[in-house]
């Protein structure tokens, strides 16, 4: 399975609420979450089959950040890369965990506009969008920290001090 | 930070001045050698939602980088109080403000810790669970979940009864949990 970090929000429609998208399209909002680089890259993580590595993915990724607050994520099948003639290759990331980011950090490489967008089809059918609750990526923060993966004194300021108080 | 209480130096120096156990991390906006030569006159009085939501575009707001919108709006609530949120209130309620920016803004709302202005913070994020925008909808929610009171309970269940996007029912449903544990 696969994790990209998402935004909930442009996941989440109905009939009703787009009733302009013709039956078997969907709205273009879910294609700004899969923006590429500038060398047309789009991150991705490697999860487990059992999940056994999601929380400290999810803790490496928000720990990046200035402050706490909630991990919207999606989860899709890795063989939607197959279907969408899109290569993955091991690569660096800038998570807090290193362990993490050596063992499953993946770039999405050479992606052109219609592999993206028939990516983004494929993923919002088969994928699973969810979201970590900003307490629970506390504590999973906490929980990377106390197990020697993530380094506090990396943190943010404001992070470390949210920390510190909740 | 420093960029937004740069027209407002003698707001520093009041603050510094009469009530440093009040500010928290907005307090090392300048340094001392430079805030103590400034002008006495309150101009913090004129800080406003204008100059504290200013340089935060719709797109560019990422989940969990906004550290500086959190400092200004604990300042502006902490010295305005219900009239910094009654204005907050007009903004969003007449689309002043990107949904994305309202809701972050109303997360920040749930995650001040100011005891005076707790009940006016939990009325507005109530309110907002009725919002058009499922974005700030959601940004409600969250926010009620930071500020963590039983007492949204009532509002968030019938909100939850009310949404129709399923995936921020779950997202209501979560905070409900939360709230109730």
């Amino acid at each position: 399975v696969l994790l990209r970090k998402v935004d909930k929000r442009r996941w989440d429609w109905t009939a009703d609420t787009t009733p302009w998208v013709s039956p078997g399209d969907i709205p273009a909002t879910p294609v700004s979450d899969f923006n590429t680089s500038i060398d047309s890259k789009i991150s991705v993580w490697y999860v487990e089959r059992d999940e056994s590595n999601l929380e400290r993915i999810i803790a490496g990724m928000a720990a990046t950040r200035e402050t706490a607050d909630k991990f919207d994520y999606v989860l899709f099948p890795e063989d939607v890369l197959n279907q969408a003639g899109v290569t993955a290759q091991a690569a660096p990331s800038r998570s807090k965990d290193r362990d993490a980011n050596a063992k499953w950090h993946r770039d999405l490489v050479e992606m052109s506009v219609s592999k993206l967008i028939k990516l983004v089809e494929l993923v919002h059918r088969e994928g699973i969008v969810s979201r970590s609750s900003e307490r629970h990526v506390i504590a999973l923060i906490r929980k990377s920290i106390d197990a020697g993966l993530i380094e506090k004194r990396a943190l943010h300021e404001n992070l470390s001090k949210h920390l510190s108080e909740n | 930070l420093h960029t937004f209480l740069k027209g407002s130096y003698s707001f520093v120096t009041v603050i510094q001045n009469r009530e440093p156990h009040e500010l928290g991390s907005g307090r090392s906006a300048l340094p001392a050698s430079e805030s103590s030569t400034l002008s006495l006159e309150p101009s913090w009085k004129k800080l406003d939602w204008s100059s504290c939501l200013a340089g935060f575009a719709d797109e560019d707001i990422e989940d969990g980088m906004t550290a500086t919108l959190g400092e200004r709006i604990s300042i502006l609530i902490r010295f305005r109080g219900s009239k910094a949120i009654e204005e907050l209130k007009v903004l969003i309620s007449s689309n002043s403000i990107s949904p994305s920016l309202a809701s972050h803004t109303l997360r920040w709302l749930g995650r001040i810790k100011e005891a005076a202005s707790f009940d006016l913070r939990l009325a507005l994020l109530c309110e907002n669970l009725r919002s058009k925008s499922p974005v700030v909808r959601d940004g409600a929610s969250l926010g009620l979940a930071a500020l963590g009171s039983p007492k949204a309970i009532p509002d968030l269940q019938n909100a939850i009864k009310h949404e129709k996007l399923p995936g921020l029912r779950a997202d209501m449903e979560q905070v409900l949990r939360e709230l109730q544990f």
